[in-house]
């Protein structure tokens, strides 16, 4: 599923390096599920929360309160949705840039 | 809100004179207050409109040109009262008494040195970016134990400063910096996801000049700066 983004055009060189440490942080997010480290889960999803909408990109604020709510309840369903959620959000992402 | 902050530009008159359809009516009702400057009428309409869109609607017909904000002189009630409000909504708070108490800083924003310490690479990019767009030069600095290298090399004239650092924490970092005699005039404004209203008046207990909660907005940012550093 195709997911569009509008990002602001002043943003657009740091766009690539925003998308690149987004996939790290996705395998990180896979690693520490698989070690049922909620501390980290937690931080990666404050990350989330507070860079996605600077960038224009709501979507992933919004799925880091959603990992900061399943690391606070310890929560694996709503944790391993939400990764699967994300993964497939940044493999569908198409991005355009506004003036 | 303390009214009639704004005028109507001349792009704004035309706007307001002409008959063209493509003028929402917003943008024409609230020309037309603005323009005869009734505050009575404005308060009323203000009682009446959802405030954030308010907000929104001013910010964009000032973006777009068709007000400005008007020339107070610097420092009197209206003036600050207006600009605190205007920026809480945004999520940014100032200590007038801070500022109130330091002479303008007297440099060109080219001259003017920001040190931003910030230790997520995405959130320092944006932050250097936008600081840079308003004109000012940037230095960085990811974690506390940079900064403190970064102060001893070169005081900074403003310290953008995060609070969750890796090796410290911002609040008490920023309390540390006040007691110290070199850095306790140092404007420093705090820049944080950390939205709590305790948390807030914490950070502007502790001696910071500004308080900016993330997300934020290019102009927002620019704005405390230069109120901050009252150029």
């Amino acid at each position: 599923m195709a997911h569009l983004v509008a990002v602001a055009a002043d943003l657009r060189h740091l766009v690539p390096i925003f998308l690149s440490n987004r996939g790290k942080e996705l395998q990180a997010l896979r690693e520490a599920f698989a070690a049922a480290n909620y501390e980290v889960l937690r931080q990666l999803g404050n990350r989330m929360k507070g860079v996605g909408n600077p960038y224009g990109f709501r979507r992933i604020s919004e799925l880091g309160e959603h990992i900061v709510a399943g690391a606070d309840a310890r929560d694996a369903a709503l944790l391993e949705t939400t990764i699967s959620g994300y993964a497939g959000y940044l493999s569908g992402l198409q991005v355009s840039y506004r003036d | 809100m303390s009214a009639p902050f704004y005028r109507i530009t001349d792009a704004g008159r035309r706007a307001l004179e002409s008959k063209d359809p493509a003028v929402p009516s917003d943008y024409r009702f609230l020309l037309s207050l603005i323009d005869f400057g009734n505050e009575e009428r404005l308060q009323n309409f203000i009682g009446q409109f959802p405030e954030q869109r308010l907000w929104d609607t001013l910010t964009e017909m000032e973006e777009i040109g068709l007000i400005a904000r008007v020339a107070e002189p610097a420092g009197t009630h209206a003036e600050t009262t207006a600009a605190r409000e205007a920026l809480s909504r945004h999520g940014a708070y100032l200590s007038e008494e801070r500022l109130a108490a330091r002479a303008p800083l007297g440099k060109t924003p080219a001259e003017t040195v920001i040190l931003i310490v910030e230790d997520d690479p995405d959130q320092l990019a944006l932050a250097d970016l936008r600081v840079s767009m308003a004109g000012y030069s940037v230095r960085a600095a990811r974690n506390h134990a940079t900064l403190l290298r970064s102060l001893r090399e070169r005081m900074p004239d403003l310290l953008l400063l995060d609070v969750m650092l890796p090796d410290g924490d911002g609040f008490e970092i920023l309390a540390k910096l006040r007691w110290h005699p070199a850095y306790r005039a140092l404007p420093i404004v705090l820049l944080t996801v950390k939205n709590d209203p305790d948390d807030i008046v914490r950070g502007l207990k502790l001696g910071a000049d500004g308080y900016i909660t993330k997300p934020y907005s290019k102009r927002i940012l620019a704005d405390v700066v230069r109120r901050v550093l009252r150029p």
